[in-house]
């Protein structure tokens, strides 16, 4: 299944209801469901916030393959260096009242695999989920 | 496009119990900190947030419930979350919500707990 999405807020609604309809085509469980959204959002938020791009467009692609899903998020953005991110610290982000940047953390911690490329040409997240535990 | 949110607010026992439904993106992350906010500056300290019926959340939305624990923390106030969903649970765990908030089970034994 492959999406085209503007970059406007609240579009990862559009791929949380093609989960919805993959889940209903593929079987999987409704906790693997809401593990692939919560990843989604963020893959898809990140695209619309950081890819600062001039065509505006984000591309997804979902495969099911064997027990697993993978999704890919692919923008045109003018990119970041993946290696200045650093992991956010929850104590550190209170001290400073900086509640936000938590979205990589959480696609490399939640997912059962994750990559990230990204250089001035944009960006691409892949994500992998187990649909079987 | 807009999702579907709302929320259902009461003061049991000095426990103010908020209960949402749907998905906790900005708005749903808003309008939770807006009642919370309301309450703590009239002296509730203790808030039990039901996500019984909320199973996706995202992260600006999560963002706001950490604005909501550091508003609790200058009170020496606790922020509880309970009915949540092994993904939800996962997710806070990753971000370490559970250093400064608690989890539990369900409203009633957060109540309970209170009053023993």
């Amino acid at each position: 299944m492959k999406l085209i999405l503007p970059c406007i807020d609240d579009i990862e609604l559009i791929a949380q209801s093609t989960l919805d309809q993959l889940q209903t085509m593929v079987g999987f469980s409704s906790d693997k469901l809401e593990q692939s959204k919560i990843l989604i959002n963020e893959a898809v938020i990140n695209a619309v916030e950081h890819s600062l791009t001039e065509m505006n467009q984000i591309f997804i692609d979902f495969e099911v393959r064997y027990d697993e899903l993978f999704m890919t998020i692919r923008d045109t953005g003018k990119g970041f260096e993946v290696s200045e991110i650093t992991v956010p610290n929850l104590t550190s982000k209170i001290e400073q009242k900086e509640f936000r940047g938590w979205g990589l953390s959480i696609m490399k911690n939640l997912s059962d695999d994750f990559s990230i490329h990204s250089d001035e040409n944009g960006t691409q997240v892949r994500i992998n989920v187990h649909l079987i535990d | 496009m807009k999702s579907d949110f709302s929320i259902h607010s009461k003061l049991i026992n000095e426990h103010l119990v908020i209960e949402t439904n749907g998905y906790i993106n900005i708005h749903g992350g808003e309008s939770i900190a807006k009642v919370a906010s309301s309450y703590i500056d009239s002296g509730v300290t203790k808030i039990i947030l039901n996500l019984a019926n909320s199973k996706v959340i995202n992260s600006i939305g999560i963002s706001l419930l950490i604005e909501v624990i550091e508003k609790l923390q200058v009170v020496n106030g606790t922020l509880y979350f309970t009915n949540m969903s092994p993904t939800i649970e996962k997710t806070f765990t990753i971000m370490g919500l559970f250093i400064f908030a608690q989890k539990s089970e369900t409203v009633d034994a957060i109540l309970q707990q209170s009053n023993s």
